[in-house]
């Protein structure tokens, strides 16, 4: 049989029992609808956690920190080397000092840390309000407060402080070990951007600008960029090798995606449930249509359907009825996830807690429900599909 | 020679076999159709005659025995090699249709195609030409549930050709249909027959259908009884001479198709005793005087056509009974229209002075034709018996009953033989006139 005619004659019964038909559909598609919210609330949860670090250049970047016993010093001659690891890409070093930092009159002890452009991108950095400062002179002024630091003045809106002026002093200990001293940094500074760091208090200014003021003898941390994720392993080995101590973001993404695929597959279990039962009251359905349709096997049989086309129309139907259950499903899953999402957002922002994107539907993910439901279409089919090619054709013509 | 297109062998099919249910539906069935041929499997239901069409289809396997169909065993076929028979080699009509109620008409038609891979194009050239064949191509495009019966039996006549079988198959194809498309239908399967040849297999209990077959297979309680050749038709199963008589049993049997031989022999029998004239002669007076009643004929055509020879098609009466034939349907025409008229305003309670001249006439003509006269006295009992009959007061027993009792009671004081007489020439004429 050609497939044109398969499909016409497998869809004959949105014709004669079109609202039974649907209501097979519907119940496919809530089935199909429990698992896609449900794992699409495993993606989302996954996503809350995981979004602010998993940008590409933050998982192929090692953090490098000196070791607690100085014995070795992260310094310029430390970046150089560390270039030099076959497959390191990009270093990119942070400096940090204590400081005094003024903004509106009011002073806070906070850290100013020096970092290239390129830090951002590698450490993973998220932007609540306003961006990152470039390489480029012209951004020589420019600053960027972590949310944190905003507490200290009081200023709870990102967007309120940007493009104001601040000012820092930098705390250094005397060498002899007498009292620090405060160091004015030259400079109009303009707060260009915050990120949405809540947790620590630092300032970061363009590291050329820095240095330009202060020596820096050492950093505290580089960003050492890897060319590929196969390569992470043996370039952090390689500097663990140099006495420095390493921690990769991309083992932690690595683990807390091994636990959310864990959650995403409890969360599909249950939803699995759901499907199941969809599933058999679907079996049924074509069980009570091979009934109805027996008269009309027994005719096809005897003018010329053989066993193999009777299977396969039934195979047929079924596998359409689960591949629009999967689409209805889809559509259910996903509406509803958007709908929850936006009332807890609803509320949540009316307590002045942060909207989030609790659902998440990749793609694949729906790629896969969408030849899944036709899946389950097809096994749901297998029963009804070989006792219709196996019924007598005699029988089926005497049955009424 | 002739090589049958099916042999089936001394085939026994047992339902439900080992069980306390079972059920001997065919008890060694032996018979051979050849090709070209127009057979009919006759019987009353219960017969077995279905099952051996079901049979010969390859649906039902037979419990023992073997059926050949152009010398293969179809039950032998593996699942392909039966599809290509039930494709190409068979076609079947069934009583009810069984057209899928969901496909368009011409999608019944071509649905055989679509299992057979044939691609859209041709099929749809096929299908129209034969729905155009049929009288149903206007109806190509409705759902086959917006059809007639007729209509839709024609449409399955044509899926039953469209893959050009050799044998077509038809269990009572026409007895869900009212006569006129009957009559439609069982036309095509003999234009199937004889212009397009094919072996036609037609399974009915109608015994009206018999004339289209070649040969008649009479079948009862699970077995051939007997095989009846038409005369009307030119055989294709050759016999030798000699083996086969043709005799006044055969040609009852037509007449009386669900009698057995036995019954037969005895109708033979009895008519040589009570009437002058033969099946033959009867049929073709009947004819006769059915054209005159219709009004076909007139007085003299009748009488004319009554005296025609038994070459000429005629029935061979003598002219002088043929003239008495003539006057006495004549008298009885009129007596059973008084009797309808009679009857009508009776029914309708219409008060008319005609209703005691028919009853008089009624009177005049039994005495006349049972030849007894009455006294005067004795007419108004006379005519008030004929009313209580033919008002249906009085059933045919209590009337003959009173025409014998004597008239001092509530009787006619007839003789028994005049009675009874009169009485059996009275229900003939309100028969007449129930049915005019």
């Amino acid at each position: 049989m050609r497939i044109a005619d398969s499909l016409k004659l497998s869809t004959r019964m949105f014709k004669t029992n079109p609202a039974r038909t649907w209501l097979t559909i519907l119940g496919m598609g809530v089935g199909t609808a429990a698992v896609v919210m449900l794992v699409g609330l495993g993606f989302g949860l996954q996503n809350i956690l995981l979004e602010k670090i998993v940008f590409g250049d933050t998982l192929l970047s090692l953090t490098v920190t000196p070791p607690a016993t100085s014995a070795v010093a992260l310094d310029d001659g430390a970046l150089a080397k560390f270039k030099a690891i076959p497959n390191v890409q990009d270093v990119s070093p942070l400096a940090t000092f204590q400081s005094l930092i003024t903004y509106n009159g009011l002073s806070a002890n906070t850290d100013l840390e020096g970092s290239q452009a390129s830090y951002f991108k590698y450490a993973g950095i998220a932007m609540a309000a306003g961006s990152p400062f470039t390489d480029q002179p012209s951004d020589g002024n420019d600053v960027i407060l972590s949310s944190a630091a905003l507490q200290l003045f009081g200023v709870s809106d990102p967007k309120a402080i940007i493009g104001k002026p601040v000012s820092f002093r930098i705390v250094t200990q005397a060498q002899n070990g007498g009292q620090s001293e405060q160091v004015p940094l030259n400079g109009n500074f303009t707060v260009t951007g915050v990120t949405n760091d809540s947790a620590s208090i630092y300032a970061m200014i363009p590291l050329a600008t820095l240095s330009s003021q202060v020596g820096i003898q050492q950093y505290d941390k580089v960003q050492v960029r890897v060319n590929a994720s196969g390569n992470l392993g043996g370039v952090q080995a390689a500097i663990v090798k140099a006495g420095y101590v390493v921690s990769a973001l991309s083992k932690t993404v690595d683990q807390a995606n091994q636990i959310f695929t864990g959650v995403q597959w409890v969360l599909a279990g249950f939803g699995g449930i759901a499907l199941i039962v969809s599933a058999i009251g679907m079996v049924n359905t074509m069980t009570v249509t091979l009934l109805e349709r027996t008269g009309e096997i027994g005719v096809m049989r005897t003018i010329g359907g053989s066993p193999r086309d009777i299977q396969f129309l039934f195979l047929a139907e079924a596998v359409v009825v689960g591949f629009l259950g999967g689409m209805t499903g889809m559509a259910i899953g996903i509406a509803g996830g958007l709908i929850i999402n936006y009332l807890l957002n609803l509320v949540a922002t009316h307590f002045g807690g942060a909207a989030v994107a609790l659902f998440a539907f990749p793609l694949p993910f729906l790629g896969f429900i969408t030849v899944f439901s036709a899946l389950v279409g097809f096994i749901t089919g297998i029963f009804p599909a070989r006792r219709a090619s196996s019924i007598s054709p005699l029988e089926a013509i005497r049955y009424k | 020679m002739l090589e049958p297109i099916i042999r089936v062998n001394n085939i026994k099919v047992i339902y439900n076999q080992g069980k306390s249910n079972e059920y001997n539906a065919l008890r060694g069935e032996t018979l051979e159709i050849y090709p070209k041929e127009y057979i009919i499997l006759f019987g009353p239901s219960g017969c077995g005659k279905s099952t051996l069409l079901y049979s010969l289809l390859g649906i039902l396997p037979p419990s023992s025995g073997e059926i050949l169909v152009k010398g293969e065993n179809p039950y032998k076929y593996g699942v392909k090699d039966m599809v290509r028979f039930q494709r190409s080699t068979v076609g079947i009509i069934f009583q009810s249709f069984n057209l899928i109620p969901s496909l368009s008409v011409i999608d019944n038609v071509a649905l055989p195609l679509i299992f057979a891979n044939v691609p859209p194009a041709e099929r749809y050239i096929r299908s129209m030409k034969l729905l155009k064949q049929f009288g149903v191509e206007q109806q190509a495009r409705k759902r086959s549930t917006d059809l007639s019966g007729g209509q839709q039996q024609r449409v399955a006549v044509a899926r039953s050709l469209i893959n050009d079988p050799e044998i077509l198959f038809a269990d009572e194809p026409v007895g869900n249909l009212d006569s006129v498309s009957a009559d439609q239908v069982m036309g095509m399967l003999e234009e199937i027959n004889i212009k397009q040849q094919k072996t036609v297999i037609l399974v009915t209990h109608d015994a009206k259908l018999l004339p289209y077959a070649h040969r008649v297979y009479h079948m009862k309680d699970g077995g051939v009884e007997r095989e009846v050749v038409n005369p009307e038709k030119k055989q294709i199963k050759q016999t030798d001479p000699g083996t086969s008589i043709l005799s006044e049993i055969e040609k009852l049997a037509r007449i009386y198709p669900y009698a057995s031989p036995e019954e037969l022999r005895v109708k033979s029998v009895v008519n040589f005793l009570t009437q002058d004239i033969g099946f033959d002669q009867i049929e073709r007076l009947e004819r006769t005087v059915g054209m005159f009643i219709d009004g076909k004929l007139t007085d003299e055509g009748f009488v004319d056509k009554l005296t025609r020879s038994v070459d000429e098609g005629g029935p061979e009466i003598d002219r002088h009974r043929a003239e008495t034939f003539e006057e006495k349907l004549n008298i009885v025409l009129k007596e059973a229209r008084d009797i309808r008229a009679y009857r009508d305003n009776f029914t309708a309670k219409v008060a008319s002075l005609r209703q005691g001249d028919r009853i008089a006439e009624v009177r005049e003509d039994l005495m006349r034709e049972c030849g007894f006269r009455i006294p005067p006295e004795h007419i108004a009992r006379m005519d008030e018996l004929l009313k209580f009959r033919i008002r249906g007061f009085i059933q045919s027993e209590d009337f003959r009953r009173r025409l014998k009792s004597p008239f001092e009671g509530d009787g006619m004081g007839l003789d028994p033989d005049t009675a009874r007489y009169v009485s059996w020439y009275l229900e003939k004429l309100i028969g007449q006139g129930m049915y005019l």
